[in-house]
Order: structure tokens, then sequence, then C-alpha cells
């Protein structure tokens, strides 16, 4: 795969549409400052990856002269499989990537999984894009600005992140998260194949209790067959009224319809047992009547009716006393006011007495007057002796009435008593009706042997219900002994189940604790991969940077990679060839220029070595500033070895230096090519492209046959 | 160790050759002012390697190593030729410089007038691998400096095996992936294999 052309328009230094071919071994590219070498190279790459870190977002990358506001490069690629033209295009607010391959549309994850990790994907805001953008531009893309990043900016993790991603162990990282996330529902499944087992172990223990409690012995529901119809047969001829069909001894109904039997043998007994009480309260109550008769009350009124006459008289005759008594009292009563009354007319005139009257104003004699006055003072008071004595007739009355109280209640008690009788008459035919029996006169020999029937058959129920008994107990047994079967059987099914998911658990817990042990061991393990392939690679290093030969004596570099809190972190080393002195600060002890051709070294041992390298080109945006004569030479034969393994595109500001490099990458095979690409003249919208094809070498020995 | 002259010319003889580098018949070089000088040509470029045996030669005689080997290239090529500035004097010498010749050597060493220059004393020259490291810049990097990569998958194998896991474990979980099966269950299955 090679890049072979890109077109720039609207982006950076490009704001008319620019086609530019790239389509050659070696691709050096020339022009004065600002003419367009870095934005090109630039446009290559955001081709590829999307952003320009140093740049900031893609906003940034419009050029000031755009027409349209928006930036859009297309990067076409020869493939194996043909041109695979990859499209990025910034609207100002979005920006969107298109590829195809051939002429047909190629989706980008596609893309990847044929040609590798070249493109980013779209949704590059990831960190995993992230570190993929900041790896290609460590190790395929040489950015001037960025040139001492590597060596300066870098963290110590985030160069082991970039050379980690260079080894490959990209895809160990997709292996570790794939691990990682199958552990955690591996972990899940497993409880739950732990919480089956322990469910199963739970149902053993279960079963084996059951089975502990449940009987032994030989004994099956076929031998109570016999047994169990006979007493159906027996329980129809104490309870007529059972019609229901007699269910089989193995039947899953059957101790239900046993206990419904038993009961409807209690509900009989209870019955027989209530008829024999009323027939002796019936025998009770017929000899008892027999002592009682219908009485004739007649007499009994009789005296009654006699004795309220007698009290009436006697009333009468108290009343009369009465009456007379009340009437003398009253007489007595008029008599005692109006001689109260003389006395006090008697005291007054007596008080007042003149000689004459004051009413009639006669003369009054008064001796005579006065005696008679006095004689009303002193005349005794009226008695009573008209009043007769009512006790004799209240004594005579309450006798008369006690007679006829007495009478009255023993008419009542024989009102009562026969009523009774009545009653009793009454009740006899109901219950003799109920009983289904005539009053005649063997009617208490009738209820004798109604009862000793009842006595009967109250005895046969007793009889079956302790059959009952006995065959509920034998069937239970015989069933449990079936039971205990069962439970057997289900026992070894069980236990065998049991044991499959203790081999599964087994095996789980295995596959899981090594799962864990690689999982947690992939951290140094990546560790040591990075220092293998450091080791693999350091010899080039080495070849890298003594082809430069920036430093007099510290001519030695080494990569070395540790563990930290961790972390890997990676440093760089240089010595002394003799290894007496080093340093694993190079900024502290190499000039500028030193540093820019020990960064270069890198980039080009990181480009070289890599596994996961997927864009087999280098691009150096003029690495050669600052570098002395020998290190720019030295560099310049170093690119010349490498332009058989890598497309190389490289800038220079300078035009000799351009030149050189003309001279030094000239084609020496007919199928190699070398372009010399010159920028100038820009006048915002682009700047003038000339582009020269180097002529090939073809007589590459002149000196030698 | 001090090399002689010869030694150190049949050393630089054999990494050139070994590089792709060819020997230009010896009548071109007759009249050079040393016996010890070989000229080598690879499709790139051209390079005399001049052995003197004492730093004092050195010092006086390079220059003529130079001039005869600016001759020996216009004979064949003209200016306009690329190759024609693609020129390297490789001057070595057994001996060891003088303790203040140390400018003098960086003179020569970045003297890119006419050809460039690649030198080396005794210093330099107390292994053989010195020669090759004086002759570094015409050297190819393949296939001296890189080991083909192995598989990252492999590696890792051979990184989890050393920290005491079961290679067959790993190989298993490994070819899983690649097949987008279940991981862990491949972990299982050796059980079930075994």
């Amino acid at each position: 795969m090679r890049l072979k052309k890109i077109d720039l328009s609207g982006f950076r230094a490009f704001a008319a549409t620019t086609s530019i071919d790239l389509d050659a071994d070696c691709v050096i590219i020339s022009g004065p400052n600002g003419q367009g070498k870095t934005s090109l190279l630039d446009g290559i790459f955001w081709a590829l990856t999307g952003q320009i870190a140093r740049l900031g977002p893609d906003a940034a990358l419009v050029s000031l002269y755009s027409e349209t506001g928006a930036a859009a490069a297309t990067l076409t690629l020869g493939t194996e499989q043909g041109d695979l033209v990859v499209s990025r295009r910034f609207d100002g607010a979005n920006t969107t990537l298109a590829a195809t391959l051939g002429s047909a549309a190629i989706e980008i994850a596609d893309l990847r999984r044929r040609f590798g990790k070249i493109v980013t994907s779209p949704d590059n805001e990831n960190a995993d894009e992230s570190a993929l953008v900041a790896t290609m531009a460590r190790s395929l893309y040489l950015q001037q600005d960025a040139i001492r990043d590597f060596i300066n900016a870098d963290s110590d993790d985030t160069r082991f992140r970039i050379v980690a991603e260079l080894c490959g162990l990209g895809r160990v990282s997709d292996l570790q998260a794939a691990l990682q996330q199958e552990r955690r529902n591996w972990t899940h499944s497993t409880s739950q194949v732990e919480a089956q087992l322990s469910a199963k172990r739970s149902r053993l223990g279960e079963l084996r209790d059951r089975a502990a409690r449940l009987p032994s012995g030989e004994d099956t529901l076929d031998k109570l067959t016999a047994t169990w119809a006979g007493w159906w047969q027996q329980l129809r001829e104490v309870v007529p009224s059972f019609t229901e069909p007699v269910p089989e001894v193995s039947a899953v109904t059957a101790d239900a319809s046993l206990d419904r039997a038993v009961r409807l043998l209690e509900s009989a007994k209870l019955e027989s047992q209530r008829t024999i009480d009323s027939l002796d309260a019936l025998l009770a109550d017929l000899s008892g009547m027999q002592t009682l008769k219908s009485a004739d009350l007649t007499p009994l009124r009789k005296q009654l009716e006699i004795a309220e006459s007698e009290e009436a008289a006697s009333r009468d005759a108290f009343n009369a006393v009465e009456a007379a008594n009340l009437a003398a009292q009253h007489e007595l009563l008029l008599a005692r006011s109006v001689s109260q009354d003389l006395r006090a007319l008697s005291e007054l005139a007596l008080r007042h007495l003149g000689e004459h009257c004051p009413v009639c104003e006669q003369s009054i004699d008064i001796p005579v007057v006065a005696a008679k006055l006095k004689a009303f003072l002193t005349q005794t008071p009226e008695s009573d002796s008209t009043i007769r004595d009512l006790s004799p007739a209240i004594s005579d009355l309450n006798n008369r009435q006690q007679r006829t109280l007495l009478a009255s209640e023993a008419l009542r008690a024989a009102e009562a008593a026969l009523s009774r009788y009545e009653q009793q008459r009454l009740d006899l035919q109901r219950r003799l009706q109920s009983l289904g029996m005539a009053e005649d006169e063997l009617l208490s020999e009738s209820v004798r042997s109604m009862r000793d029937a009842a006595l009967d058959r109250v005895s046969k129920i007793n009889t079956a219900r302790l059959q009952a008994d006995a065959l509920s107990l034998a069937k239970a047994k015989a069933t449990e002994l079936a039971q205990r079967a069962e439970v057997s059987r289900q026992l070894l099914l069980v236990d065998q189940e049991a044991v499959a998911l203790e081999r599964t658990l087994t095996g789980r817990q295995r596959a899981g604790r090594i799962a864990t042990s690689i999982s947690e061991a992939m951290r140094e393990a990546a560790l040591q991969i990075v220092d293998t392939e450091l080791k693999r690679i350091e010899p080039l290093l080495q070849r890298i940077w003594s082809g430069i030969d920036p430093h007099p004596s510290l001519r030695a570099v080494q990569l070395i990679s540790r563990l930290s809190y961790g972390k890997g972190r990676l440093t760089m080393r240089i010595r002394d060839d003799a290894g007496s002195v080093s340093t694993e600060s190079p900024e502290t002890v190499l000039s500028s220029s030193q540093q820019n051709a020990l960064a270069v070294a890198l980039f080009l041992t990181l480009n070289i070595g890599a596994q996961s390298l997927a864009l087999p080109s280098i691009v150096l945006d003029d690495p050669f500033q600052s570098m002395d004569d020998i290190n720019l030479l030295g560099l310049i034969d170093l690119l010349r070895r490498l332009s058989g393994r890598r497309q190389l595109i490289v800038t220079t500001h300078e035009h000799r230096f351009a030149q050189l490099l003309a001279r030094k990458l000239r084609p020496i095979q007919e199928q190699h090519s070398t372009k010399l690409i010159e920028l100038d003249s820009w006048d915002r919208t682009a700047p003038l492209v000339r582009q020269l094809e180097v002529s090939p070498d073809l007589t590459p020995f002149r000196f030698v046959a | 160790m001090q090399f002689t002259s010869t030694t150190l010319m049949a050393a630089a003889s054999e990494v050139l050759t070994g590089s792709g580098f060819r020997v230009v018949p010896f009548e071109l070089t007759e009249r050079w002012g040393t016996s010890n000088c070989r000229v080598f040509e690879d499709p790139y470029s051209l390079v005399a390697v001049t052995i003197f045996d004492t730093w004092k030669q050195l010092q006086d005689r390079w220059p003529d190593s130079q001039s005869s080997l600016v001759d020996l290239v216009a004979s064949k090529l003209s200016k306009s030729e690329a190759k024609a500035w693609d020129v390297y004097l490789a001057v070595l010498t057994p001996a060891f410089a003088d303790t203040d010749s140390a400018r003098e050597l960086n003179a020569i060493r970045y003297d890119t007038t006419r050809v460039r220059k690649l030198i080396s004393t005794g210093e330099d020259l107390t292994t053989l691998d010195g020669v090759r490291r004086t002759l570094l810049p015409l050297l190819p990097i393949n296939p001296i400096a890189l080991e083909p990569p192995r598989d990252i998958f492999e590696l890792l194998i051979d990184a989890l095996e050393s920290k005491g896991i079961e290679r067959s474990d790993v190989r298993r979980l490994v070819d899983a992936f690649a097949s987008n099966k279940d991981l862990i269950s491949s972990l299982g299955r050796g059980d079930d294999e075994a």
C-alpha cells in the first residue's frame, strides 16, 4: 500500500482545490516557508486520522480564504485490491468520513479489518482512537513543531502506550478487554451454577430427611384391596344413604373418600344416639303421663265462685259499716266545729261584754250572760261514740279474700296441669309421628324395640369406625412405602444432577481462575512484550542513531520499560560507548539539534520496527532543521537505506537540501520513482505546484563491470 | 587490540562487499599515493577505503587520497551526474591519534567539500566492529539491525508462560479470540480434553 494522491480544498494553505501526485517511492516537497508544505502533510494526516493535535479542532483547519467555509481532504492510496480513497470533510459544524475501494463504498470498520488501522474511526473521541492518533503521530508523521514531543513532551506512560501500540499490544488490549468483560459475565453465570448446586444439595438434604422419616417394608397397596372393598360394603350396610362409588385403594382421592366416609359414620352415629336419647325420653314421658290424667276442674271452679261470693258479701258489709262511720264522723266534725266557734265567740263576747249588745243594742244582764258564755267555754267536746270499729269487718274481708285467692290458685294449678298434660300429649303424638309410630297400647314395647335397634346400629358404627382407623393407617403406611420408593428414585436423580453440576462448577471455577491469572498477569506480560520488542528494535535504534552520528561519545541509546504504580513507563537512556556514563534525561546533555537527531532516530525506529503500523510510509516535515552537515548527511544516507522499505515523503525549506535529497534518493531501478514537488507563489488560494520526476540512474555501476 | 592495516582493509572489504558493494578494479587505483587503498562501488555511491599505518601519515596524506578519488570520479562521471556527488573517503589508521588531535580529526570529519570523509583511528578500531561502525553511513539497514517481528500473541504466550501460566491455556485463549469464540469457555475445554 502507498499514498498516491492528495486532493485538498479549503484546507489550511490550500483554499482552492489542489491535487498533488504522491505516487512515488520518494516524494520530496520543497518550498520556502509559508508555501504550504506543512499544510500538505497535515492534509494527508488529517485525511487518515481526523486530528491535528497541535492545531486543535477541525474549525482551525479551514482556510481563512475558503469560499465555502469547509475543508476537505481526499487521500488516494494504492492497494493490491485497487485504489482506496479516503475522504474527510468538515463543513463548519460536522466532520464526515467516507471511503471507497475501487468504485464501491466501504465501511470504515470493514476498511480497518482489511487494511489495518490506517484510518481512525469517525468517532475519534474515545481513548483507543486518541491513542491510535498519538501513535501514528509518533511513528508515521513527524511534524516539524512536534519533532521532540516523544522525548520531551510525552510522559513516560504515554511513551509506553505509544510503543505498546506499535508493538501490536492494541490487539492484546482488545483480548484483555474481552477477557475482562467475559470474566464479569462468567462470574455471574458461575454464581448461578453455584446457586443451582446449592439448591440441589439442599434438595438432596430434604430428600434424605424425608427418606429417613419414611418407613421401610414390603406392604403395598395391593394387599389392602380386599379389606378396602369389604369395609365399604360394611359402610353401605350401616349407612344405607351412602350411594357414592367406591374409590380404588390406590386412587389419589381414596384418603379423602375414606375421611368423608368416617365423617358419615360419625354423623350416622350421632343421629342414632339422638334417636336413642329421644326414645329414652319418650319412654320416660310415657311412664310419667300414665300418672297424669285429665282432671275435672268443675269443683274448683265452684269453690272459687263461693269464695268470691263470700268475699263480695264481706266487702259489702265492710263498706256499709265504713259508710256509717263516715257519716258519724262527719256529724261529729260539724258539732265540734260549731262548738269551737261558740267558744271563740264566747271568748270574744266575754272580752267585750258590755251592757248592751253591740248588734241589737239590747241591754245585757252581764252576769247571766257571762255565766252562759263561760258555760260554752267549759262545755265538754262531743264524743264519737256512734263510730263503730271496722276491725272485725276488715278481718272478715281479709279472710274472704284469702279464701278467694287460694281457690283461684288451686284452679290455676289445676288448669296448668291440664295444659301440660295436653301439651305432652301433643308432643308425644308429634314424636311418635316423627318416629313413625302409632300411639297404641304397645307403644312402650315399640319404643324399646326401636331403641334396641338404634343401639345395635351404634355398635356397628363403632366397629366400622375402628376398622376405618386401621384401614387408613394401613393405607398411609403403604402410601409412605410407595413414597419412599419415589423419594429414593428422586434422590438418585438429584444426586446425579448434583454431581454433574459439581463437575460443571469445578470446570467453570478452574477456567475462571485461569482467566483471572491470565488477566492479572497481562499487565506485566504487556511490559515483558514491550521489553522484548524494545530489545528487538534496539539494534535498529542503535543503527539509526549511529548512522546520524550526532554525538561524539554518547552513541548508545536504550529504551527502558518498567512497571510503576500499575502503569507501563518508557524512558530513554543514552550512554557513553564505554558504558561508563549514562543518563535517562537526554535533554540535559544533548544540544537542541542533537535532541532533534535523537527524536528522528526514535521516529524512524518506531516506524520501521513497529509490528502494527499498517501504512508503510514515512512522512517527515523538515527533519533537517538545526542539523549540522554530518548529521544531515547521515540522516539522508539513512533515508536512502530505508526507501526500499517505506514510501518516503519529506519536506525541506531549503532548495539545496531538496536538490541533495533528489540526488541521494534518486531511483536506481526502473520500477522505482522519485518525485520532486516544489511549492511557491502562494496567493491566498493555494501555492503554485510544480511536480518533477527525478531522473532515474539506470546504470548504477559505472566503475565496476 | 591493535590491528594491522592489512587486517583493517580486509575487514572493510568484507563489510562493504557483504553490503552490496563491488570492488573497483585495482588498476584504477594503482597511481594513488598509497598501496593500502581500495575503491568500492554500489548503485548509489562510490567509496574509497584508505588505510594509513600511522596517524602522521594520515594527517599528511589524506588530501592526496581525496584528490585521487576525485580524479577517479571525474574520469567516469560528469558533474551533472548524481553519483558524482555521492562519494565517500574512508580514512583509517590502526594507530592512536595524538592527544591533541581531536580538533584535526573533527575538522577532517566535518570537511564535506569534494567528498565526505569517514575517519577512524586506533581508539575507534580496537575491535573489528569498529570498521563496520566507521562505514555505517554506507551500509544498509537490512539485514543487520532488525529481526523480523514475531506474532504479538506468540509473544504474549511466552510472556504469560514466564509468569507461570500454562502455555496450552493461553494458546486456547488466543485461538478462541482469533476465532471470535467464547474465551473462558475455551479455557474450560482443557479439562474435557484431558
